[in-house]
């Protein structure tokens, strides 16, 4: 019998299972690679497996004029600006669910854990009337979201120099260095805007007193608070001694202060791991974008451009290909990279659930 | 009222209310039929068949009175009975007779299955104030209440097809075949793996590096691949394959024909008919890009296995399958459960991979739940597909719901 213990030792039956797994999930990398250097005779033609030569010129293709450097970088602006805000607000949610005790914390978390269960296609039409301004006017939604982008920046930095104070031993005073770089920000921002008509082009389109439509903000902003990463940040942030917050306490530390300088430094490969898997949904999210961006390719991530390739006359499967491989390479990358945080939160997930 | 909506998706309310009730016997059911009936009917069963059942008999009773006095009154030609044909017949065309025949037959087997769940409920409640206890006051129970809920569940859903919107409901079927058929598979696949990574191996970072590869890869790629590979094309890798293999190549994701006309040459159409070969291609990702995240957590768990109980259950001289059954698998459920649940969910809301592989091709018995919702979005219909997303979410909150009644007593939480 295999599935038992004893029989461990026979190893050559493992590796013929493991050595099955690894083709399986290894061949259709392989085939996607193998065709994108073909030529499209090639790419459709029977019985080729593999391409005359290296044709490199198919990236090239692809990357310039197919427009897939363009919804590679909006891919980057809406993932990186997702992961940043998710990481802030939902740590501190998280915190709050795990640390402060208020009145009715577990009805609200039980709310939030059922958000899990709703299918995205449910608060499609809901969201759908909020971004078009139909519930609150759109500059109330501007103003809010904003407000949140700008303070969650600011706590970022604020962490990071708590971070670096603890690295370095310095004394820093975070509050006001962080107020500081904001202000600084802005006034860059405001000034740029005055003087280059890109950069005032591009604020007044992503902020414009119209609609959210065809904007990088509404792949943004909805998806700030995310129930699964909460719930990680709590589950993390509950195996934290409660003795290190009475302490803190006792110190005369604030929630914000214990949060800061003793949590996070703590839990740094929480926000690793959860930074990770909230990189690859951000990436891989296509439902949403797909219905924003109606009119104009600019904005378009790179599920929505792939989409919009397959659905184009006449498809080009090798420089499809080549751009399935595009999307691929920066997460392979940073999987090589992070494997073993990747393989210790799969399996704290799973067992502390 | 602005219930129009899902009138017109699920079409008549009043059976949707009782194949739902009658999915929540077939719930009550299965638990009658899962515990270990070594001991008389405990009040909290005897409670949950009887708030149940009497919901059941009311609804039933009522609707095989209207179906008959409908009949009746049809066939002495009353004036409200003709104007009713519309509602009332499932095939408005069809033959008059037929169609009365159908009817009448339809509260027959609501009388009937109404009286099976009279003698369960007898049964069980025999067994409670006599204390005894075996498969008569347990097990039978159970079986009336399966036959019955499956009997009510067939008729109803016959008439909902009939006024209803077929399209969803045969997209809510394809949606069960897809998450019975993804879950099973990849969480079976995931512990044989989990089993041939256990233990000390040369390699384990490698193999591990590589199962838990198709998880993280980007999901909107990976699928376009997979449509190219299972192309309908005779030049597609898989079409190549099986010509190699001396076999006539096959249409994969385009085909629509049930994967049992294929295995066994049956002609069978609707539920049981079982999954397309088309759809049977979408699992067949599902499976590819969920079973190294299942391997992983299934491993976690049997890592977290103390091994000495292993070494106790040898002296004891249990047998390589009775330690398996009695010491791997009890502490492993909870993990599995987790599984499970958090498996069913999101293949209930499975959306984007299976929108990829459907952009080469048309295949309606590719079309699950959320792809049918997405249609009606792209058609501008916000209303409607609000609806059909409701209902899926209602059912995905039933499904965990009952997972969680039924299953998490079984458990065996270790220490």
């Amino acid at each position: 019998m295999f599935l038992n213990y004893r029989n461990q030792e026979n190893v050559l039956n493992r590796y013929f299972i493991l050595m099955l797994v690894a083709v399986l999930s290894l061949a259709p990398f392989i085939y996607m690679v193998l065709v994108s250097f073909m030529s499209l005779g090639e790419a459709t033609n029977i019985r080729i497996l593999l391409p005359s030569e290296l044709r490199f010129e198919n990236y090239a293709k692809a990357w310039q004029q197919a427009r897939f450097s363009n919804y590679f970088f909006n891919s980057v602006l809406v993932t990186l600006s997702t992961l940043i805000g998710q990481l802030v607000i939902c740590s501190l949610a998280g915190y709050a669910f795990a640390v402060i005790r208020f009145r009715g914390h577990q009805i609200v978390f039980m709310l939030v854990l059922i958000t899990l269960m709703v299918p995205e296609s449910v608060l499609i039409s809901p969201l759908y009337q909020i971004i078009l301004g139909r519930i609150v006017p759109i500059g109330f939604l501007n103003a809010f979201s904003i407000m949140i982008l700008c303070s969650s920046f600011l706590i970022l930095i604020y962490v990071m120099i708590c971070l670096l104070n603890n690295w370095l031993q310095q004394n820093l005073n975070p509050g006001i260095i962080s107020i500081g770089i904001g202000i600084l920000l802005a006034g860059v921002l405001v000034i740029s805007s005055l003087n280059s008509a890109e950069t005032k082009e591009f604020l007044t389109e992503e902020f414009a007193d119209r609609n959210w439509l065809n904007t990088f903000t509404v792949m943004v902003v909805p998806f700030l608070g995310n129930a699964y990463s909460i719930f990680l940040f709590r589950q993390f942030f509950m195996q934290m001694p409660g003795e290190l917050w009475q302490a803190a306490r006792i110190d005369g530390a604030s929630h914000f202060q214990y949060f800061t300088r003793v949590v996070v430094p703590l839990n740094l490969p929480a926000f690793a791991i959860i930074g990770l898997l909230s990189f690859i949904w951000s990436w891989n999210s296509f439902m949403w974008p797909r219905l924003t961006q109606i009119d104009q390719t600019g904005h378009f991530t790179l599920p929505v451009g792939i989409d919009a390739f397959t659905r184009a006359q006449g498809v080009e499967l090798h420089l499809l290909m080549a751009a399935a491989t595009i999307t691929v390479l920066p997460v392979l990358a940073l999987y090589m990279g992070s494997l073993k945080l990747f393989m210790n939160s799969a399996s704290r997930i799973g067992i502390k659930s | 009222m602005g219930l129009t909506h899902y009138e017109k998706a699920i079409g008549d309310l009043t059976s949707a209310m009782l194949t739902l009730t009658a999915l929540a016997m077939l719930i009550v059911g299965f638990w009658l039929l899962t515990r270990n009936w070594k001991e008389p009917p405990a009040i909290r069963s005897l409670i949950l068949c009887f708030a149940v059942g009497l919901a059941m008999e009311v609804l039933l009773v009522g609707r095989g009175i209207e179906l008959n006095h409908y009949v009746t009154a049809f066939q002495d030609e009353a004036t409200w009975a003709l104007k009713m044909k519309r509602e009332m017949f499932l095939d408005r065309r069809g033959d008059t007779s037929e169609q009365l025949a159908l009817l009448s037959g339809h509260a027959n087997a609501l009388f009937g299955s109404a009286l099976m769940i009279l003698l369960a409920f007898g049964l069980h409640l025999y067994g409670f104030f006599r204390k005894k206890a075996g498969w008569i006051t347990g097990t039978l129970p159970g079986l009336l209440l399966l036959y019955a809920s499956s009997q009510i569940i067939s008729v109803n859903w016959d008439k909902m097809m009939a006024s209803g919107d077929d399209d969803f409901l045969n997209s809510l079927i394809h949606t069960v075949f897809f998450s019975i058929g993804t879950v099973t598979l990849q969480i079976s696949l995931g512990l044989m793996i989990a089993f041939a990574l256990y233990r000390k191996l040369k390699g384990f970072a490698f193999f591990r590096f590589l199962v838990f590869l198709p998880y993280v890869t980007p999901v909107v790629a990976m699928a376009t691949v997979f449509s190219l590979i299972f192309g309908a094309r005779e030049s597609s890798l898989s079409n190549q394959f099986l010509a190699m293999l001396g076999a006539e190549p096959l249409r994969w994701i385009a085909d629509n024909t049930p994967i049992t006309e294929y295995l066994f040459g049956w002609e069978l159409s609707g539920l049981f008919a079982g999954p397309s070969l088309g759809m049977v291609t979408a699992i067949l990702f599902g499976v590819w890009s969920y079973t190294g995240y299942n391997a992983v957590i299934l491993l976690a768990g049997l890592t977290a296995i103390p091994g000495d109980l292993y070494e106790a259950a040898d002296m004891e001289g249990a047998s390589a399958w009775q330690s398996f059954r009695h010491i791997t698998m009890p502490l492993l459920s909870p993990v599995i459960f987790f599984l499970v649940i958090t498996g069913l969910i999101g293949t209930f809301q499975a959306f984007t991979h299976i929108y990829f592989m459907l952009s080469s091709t048309v295949n309606k018995s590719l079309h699950v739940g959320s792809i049918e919702i997405w249609r009606q979005i792209s058609l501008g219909k916000f209303g409607y597909s609000s609806a059909l997303a409701v209902i899926l979410f209602v059912l995905i909150i039933l499904l965990t719901v009952a997972q969680f009644s039924l299953f998490s007593r079984h458990q065996h939480f270790g220490d």
